[in-house]
């Protein structure tokens, strides 16, 4: 592709440039991002190399680390267990009886944490239940949602045909809409993480108990710390929530590689 | 040259079906009957399950018809009987995983790469295990998949796809196979390969009936023992089995290059000018007011 067309083709409509041509918008866009940084809100926003200093202070004297592990622990009990909720529910859609308790779950969407969490902190027996419970009311609904949508856009002919080959009903729902489907759902579950990320910091401060980096950020903002260590803190988080995103696409792609092959064109 | 050719024993039998979707207002298939039974090739020694196109055109009711000799649909009334497994002469109604059905799209387990689509297969087709994975093998150079066998179902294109298809279905060992518009889509050239594999199956096992359902008129003539033409009633009241036209009467059947055959010619003449509805009863008058 000469320069000229590789130019032509960033911005044609669904366009495919080539080689060097992909980086240049990449490049681009975190060049613009820097300026508008560094040009447009220096008064606003601390410069990289403020917010780069103060995670030594943030380590030392916040408890940085302490806090993240409090964090890791609650979002992976509670990602777990809602994950685990979340495709019991959707896959209870095969059972047409059970399609309207389905439905509600997902309704629950339209419902405020606000003013609710009192209800799973006498639920529970601890605080740090409470928290748990609280994340799982946040994330199933929306994940449920997802996993749903995947489930019911099974194709008539995939089912129809395992009919054909003389499988239980049981049997067509596990290889048609579970093992076929695995790659998607995970891959829908891997998208709803970053939203249970947002509602993790809050859950942290409606349930104070245990600490984590939703306290740390609260205290932080209440005490009349710097911008540069609250923005350290949501760079942190940024990062934190990149790389388990990454991982996590890697993995779907290692553990269901057949899910992949048809998204991108595998026809040799 | 003639050709004797006899009938025998009845591997599947239609009679009377009737089918409705939702009220049950608007019939598409009504008082449907038809018989297919062993028959003696010119070239064979043994009588063989009959090979049999269904041609129709779009909206004749093809789609409901597979769906109901799958066992996947019911039908309103009447029966559809099958032999039970092959080499067994008991008849019984048709259930879902009797007759294996081979779609336009040639769905595979996508989850699953080609040697373990094919190996499930073998698992339903009763095959001992310790013979499946050679048998696998086996069918896969023989279809010319060899190669594909660690790929998944993605990663083939759609005449090796078809391929797979079918071959599942040998493994698999049905009493009847129907293959759903097997030619739509393909060039000419994967479309030869499709009816010479087509031919190849109904010649494996003596009294395995094999289906066509198409819209094509020259593949159906020149494959076909038998071509049941599916036409829809003139006054709605749903499908029937028109006409028959019997190619081993006519010596077109299982001759090679019949296509080049003054018969093969006239056939698809007369089938067309049917389905135009130049036939019996004249031609369609085009109603534009409507």
């Amino acid at each position: 592709m000469n320069d000229k067309s590789g130019f032509k083709e960033l911005y044609a409509l669904n366009g495919k440039p080539s080689g060097y041509w992909r980086i240049i918008p990449y490049a681009f866009t975190v060049l613009m991002v820097m300026l508008f940084w560094f040009m447009v809100m220096p008064k606003v926003i601390p410069s990289i190399w403020e917010i780069l200093a103060a995670f030594p202070t943030l380590m030392a004297k916040q408890q940085l680390l302490a806090h993240w592990g409090s964090t890791i622990k609650l979002t992976t009990i509670a990602l777990f267990c809602s994950v685990v909720a979340s495709l019991l529910i959707s896959f209870m859609t095969v059972i047409p009886a059970m399609r309207l308790v389905v439905a509600l779950v997902t309704k629950m969407r339209f419902l405020s944490l606000v003013g609710i969490s009192i209800v799973f902190v006498m639920l529970a027996h601890d605080l740090s239940t409470a928290r748990i419970y609280l994340l799982m009311f946040g994330i199933v609904p929306y994940m449920t949602t997802s996993i749903l949508s995947v489930i019911v856009s099974v194709d008539k002919v995939r089912l129809d045909c395992a009919k054909t080959l003389g499988l239980s009903p049981l049997e067509q729902v596990w290889h048609i809409q579970v093992r076929e489907k695995a790659g998607d759902i995970a891959d829908v579950i891997r998208q709803n993480l970053a939203m249970a990320f947002m509602m993790l910091t809050f859950v942290e401060l409606r349930v104070r108990e245990g600490g984590g980096v939703g306290v740390l950020l609260d205290d932080l903002h209440k005490n009349g710390h710097g911008y540069d260590e609250i923005f350290a803190l949501q760079l942190s988080i940024l990062v934190v929530g990149i790389v388990i995103d990454a991982v996590s696409f890697k993995l779907i792609r290692w553990i269901f590689p057949f899910a992949f092959v048809k998204k991108e064109g595998g026809i040799e | 040259m003639e050709y004797e050719y006899t009938t025998g024993r009845p591997l599947l039998q239609v009679s009377g079906l009737d089918f409705a979707y939702g009220d049950g207002k608007k019939k598409v298939l009504s008082d449907l009957s038809f018989e297919i039974n062993d028959i003696q090739r010119p070239h064979k020694g043994s009588p063989e399950g009959e090979l049999i196109v269904i041609l129709g055109e779009s909206g004749s009711g093809k789609s409901t018809l597979l769906g109901l000799l799958s066992g996947i649909l019911k039908p309103q009334a009447g029966t559809i009987k099958i032999i039970r497994a092959l080499g067994s002469d008991d008849l019984g109604p048709v259930q879902q995983g009797m007759v294996g059905v081979v779609d336009q799209a040639s769905t595979l387990f996508d989850h699953l790469t080609v040697q373990k689509n094919l190996l499930f297969a073998a698992r339903l087709g009763k095959v001992p295990e310790n013979q499946q994975k050679d048998l696998v093998a086996q069918i896969l150079d023989d279809f010319g998949c060899a190669e594909q066998w660690s790929k998944y179902p993605g990663q083939l294109s759609g005449g090796q796809r078809q391929r797979v298809a079918i071959a599942r279905q040998i493994l698999r060992r049905p009493s009847v196979i129907i293959f759903d518009e097997p030619f739509s889509g393909l060039d000419y050239k994967s479309k030869m390969r499709a009816v010479n594999l087509i031919q190849q199956v109904s010649n494996i096992h003596t009294d395995q009936v094999v289906l066509v359902i198409t819209h094509d008129i020259h593949v159906a003539v020149q494959i076909a023992d038998r071509i049941l033409f599916l036409e829809q009633r003139a006054d709605g009241s749903g499908a029937r089995i028109a006409e028959e036209f019997d190619l081993m009467q006519r010596g077109i059947a299982w001759r090679p290059d019949n296509t080049m055959l003054p018969e093969y010619v006239n056939l698809v003449h007369e089938i067309q000018m049917r389905s135009l509805g130049q036939g019996k009863g004249g031609p369609k008058k085009l109603d534009l007011q409507k």
